[in-house]
C-alpha cells in the first residue's frame, strides 16, 4: 500500500443496464507511468472521468496517497494533486500560450480577497510560466494565442497546464494523438522526466510510445481490466492480442 | 444656441449611458460567465434603489445611501445566487426565463410588501447641487456630472479587474469551459456566486443613482432592463467594453435621437407631423441601430464569433 500514490478499488459505473466500468480495480506506484490500453469505447475515458470526479461512480473507492478521496468533489480532487488533460485539447483559445499556464499556476487556495491581487505585475508567476513553455518546447511561442497554435501545440500547452498544477498524479488522455514524430519524442522525454515527481496514469492509442515509456500496462475491455502487467507480459498475453484482434503489440 | 443644446443633450447622453453601463456590465458578465439570462438583473436595480434609500432615511447620508445599495444589492445577489439561480445553470434558458420573471414578481411584491406602493425620494447631497460651468455659455448639473464620473470609474476599475487580477483572469477563462477550469481546482460555484454579485451591485448603484434624480420605485429596474439587454446584444455578449460602447452609443442615440430627430424632420415636413413621426422613430432609433449592427456585426461589436 506505502509504494501506492493512487489506489482504485472496484470502481462502477452503470447507465441503466450498460455497466462503463466494471469492478475496476487498478493502481498507481511512485515513480511509474501505468499505461490504459484497451479498444474505443472499452471505458478508458470514463475510467479517468471517474477518478477526477467529473462522473460520479457507482460503488468503489479511491485512494490518493493515503487519503480516501472518494466523495471528494473534482475541484476538490483537483485542489489536492489531480491533473489531467483531456481526449479534445482543452485550452483557452483567447489566451496566449503563457497565459495558459500562468491560469493554471493561479494558486488554488486563494482566499477571496486574493482574487484580487493582480496577475500581470507577478514576476514569479510568469517567470515560472516561461520555465514550464520551455520544458514543453512552446518558449518561443509564450505570447501566441492559443487559438493561433498548431493542433501538435495545443496538446503541449494542454500537457504544460497540467504540469503547472504541480499534482501528486497526472492522468494523460491520449495527449500525443496528433503530434508529429518529434512532439511524440518530446512528449516520451518528458513524461520520463516527469514520473520520478509525479507518476502517471496515461491512456494512449500510439503503441510505441506506450511500449517505449509505461513501467506497467493495464487492458480494458468492456469496462473490465483484462490484464495487467509490464510490457513484455502485456506483449505475450494471448487475451490482450484477442481483444486487439490480432493487432501486433 | 443649438451647440449648446446639442452639446447638453451629448452631456445627458453620455450620463444616461454610463448608468447603462452599470446595468449591462452585469447583465453581459452574468450572461457570458454563467450563460444565464438573468431578467431579474432589473430587481438588483430596484433593490439598491430601496436600500439607499432606507440608510439615506436612517442616517441622512447620500454616502452611506451609495455603499448600502452596492451591499444590498451585492447580499440579495449572494442570496439569490445560492438558493435559486445555480439550480438554472444546466436548464435551458426558457427556463431560465421563466423562473427569473418569476423572480421579478416575488421581488417586486416583498419590496411593496416592505417598503409601500407609494415611491420614494433620494435627496442629492449639498456639494453636488446645482450646476457648473464647464464652456463659455454650458452650464451643466454637478449630480449628472459625478454619475458620469462615477460610471467611468468603474468602468476603469472592472477593466482593471477583468484584465489584471487574478478574478479577472478566472472569469475570463470561466466565459470558455467551465469543465477545464474545474480540472484546474478553480471552484466555479464561488466564482459564479462572485460574478453574480458584482453584477448584481453595480445595477444597486445604478438604482441609487438615478433614484436620486428620478424616484424610487417598484418596478423601476424592468424599463432600464429592456435597454441594457440592447446595449448587450450591440456591445457583444460577454464583452465588458462592447458594454461599454454599447451604453454610451445607446444613451447618446436615443437622447439625441428623442430631442432632434423632429427638429431634423421639420425640415422636411408639416410641423405637426414632423413633431409625431419624430418622436415615434426617435423612440425606436435605439432598436433600429441594434438592427443594423446585428446586420453588419451578427455577434456584437466586440462578441465572439
Amino acid at each position: 500500500m506505502k509504494n501506492k500514490i493512487l489506489n482504485i478499488k472496484n470502481l462502477s459505473k452503470s447507465y441503466g443496464a450498460f455497466k462503463v466500468t466494471d469492478e475496476i480495480t487498478i493502481d498507481l506506484h511512485f515513480d511509474e507511468i501505468h499505461a490504459l490500453i484497451g479498444p474505443n469505447g472499452a471505458g478508458k475515458s470514463t475510467l479517468i472521468k471517474q477518478i477526477v470526479g467529473s462522473v460520479k461512480h457507482d460503488i468503489g473507492s479511491i485512494i490518493l496517497d493515503q487519503e480516501d478521496i472518494t466523495d471528494l468533489t473534482d475541484v476538490e480532487r483537483a485542489k489536492i494533486g489531480i491533473s489531467r488533460t483531456f481526449q479534445v485539447s482543452s485550452i483557452i483559445p483567447q489566451f496566449s500560450a503563457i497565459d495558459n499556464i500562468v491560469l493554471s499556476l493561479l494558486d488554488k487556495s486563494s482566499k477571496t480577497f486574493q482574487l484580487f491581487k493582480s496577475v500581470r505585475n507577478n514576476k514569479e508567476l510568469y517567470s515560472n510560466a516561461k520555465k514550464i513553455l520551455k520544458e514543453i518546447e512552446l518558449l518561443e511561442k509564450s505570447d501566441i494565442s492559443a487559438s493561433d497554435l498548431s493542433h501538435g501545440d495545443r496538446r503541449k500547452l494542454e500537457v504544460g497546464l497540467a504540469l503547472a498544477m504541480d499534482p501528486k498524479v497526472f492522468l494523460f488522455d491520449e495527449p500525443m494523438a496528433g503530434l508529429d514524430e518529434s512532439g511524440t519524442n518530446m512528449m516520451i522525454n518528458l513524461f520520463k522526466k516527469i514520473k520520478s515527481n509525479s507518476p502517471i496514469l496515461l491512456i494512449e492509442h500510439d503503441m510505441d510510445a506506450v511500449f517505449a515509456l509505461a513501467d506497467r500496462v493495464s487492458v480494458i475491455n468492456y469496462g473490465k481490466i483484462v490484464a495487467t502487467g509490464t510490457v513484455d507480459e502485456i506483449r505475450r498475453n494471448e487475451l490482450v492480442r484477442d481483444v486487439y484482434l490480432g493487432y501486433e503489440i | 444656441m443649438t451647440s449648446i443644446l446639442f452639446f447638453e443633450q451629448l452631456l445627458n447622453g453620455i450620463q444616461f449611458g454610463t448608468m447603462l453601463f452599470l446595468m449591462s456590465a452585469g447583465l453581459t458578465l452574468i450572461f457570458g460567465v454563467m450563460g444565464l439570462i438573468n431578467l431579474a438583473h432589473g430587481s438588483f436595480y430596484m433593490i439598491g434603489a430601496f436600500s439607499a434609500a432606507l440608510i439615506a432615511g436612517l442616517t441622512g447620508s447620500f454616502w452611506l445611501a451609495l455603499l448600502a445599495s452596492l451591499s444590498g444589492a451585492a447580499i440579495a445577489g449572494v442570496l439569490i445566487e445560492i438558493l435559486i439561480i445555480r439550480r438554472l445553470y444546466r436548464r435551458d434558458h426558457l427556463d431560465q426565463v421563466l423562473a427569473t420573471f418569476a423572480l421579478i414578481l416575488l421581488l417586486s411584491e416583498g419590496v411593496r410588501w416592505c417598503f409601500g406602493a407609494f415611491p420614494l425620494y433620494l435627496d442629492i447631497p449639498e456639494n453636488l447641487n446645482g450646476t457648473l460651468p464647464i464652456l463659455d455659455d454650458i452650464i451643466y448639473s454637478k449630480y449628472r456630472l459625478f454619475i458620469i464620473f462615477m460610471g467611468l470609474l468603474i468602468a476603469t476599475g472592472l477593466y482593471i479587474l477583468i484584465t489584471k487580477t487574478r478574478l479577472g483572469v478566472r472569469i475570463r477563462a470561466g466565459q470558455n469551459d467551465r469543465q477545464m477550469i474545474s480540472a484546474l481546482g478553480v471552484d466555479i460555484s464561488k466564482l459564479y456566486t462572485i460574478v453574480f454579485a458584482l453584477g448584481a451591485s453595480l445595477a444597486g448603484l445604478a438604482g441609487a443613482m438615478i433614484g436620486a434624480i428620478q424616484s424610487v420605485e417598484v418596478g423601476m429596474g424592468e424599463p432600464i432592463l429592456i435597454l441594457a439587454f440592447v446595449v448587450i446584444v450591440i456591445g457583444g455578449i460577454g464583452s465588458i467594453k462592447g458594454a461599454l460602447i454599447g451604453s454610451i452609443l445607446v444613451g447618446v442615440t436615443d437622447t439625441i435621437g428623442r430631442i432632434f430627430l423632429p427638429e431634423l424632420l421639420k425640415i422636411f415636413m408639416e410641423p405637426a407631423s414632423a413633431t409625431s413621426v419624430g418622436s415615434s422613430i426617435g423612440s425606436m432609433l435605439i432598436y433600429i441601430l441594434m438592427a443594423l449592427i446585428l446586420i453588419i456585426k451578427p455577434s456584437g461589436l466586440f462578441g465572439k464569433t
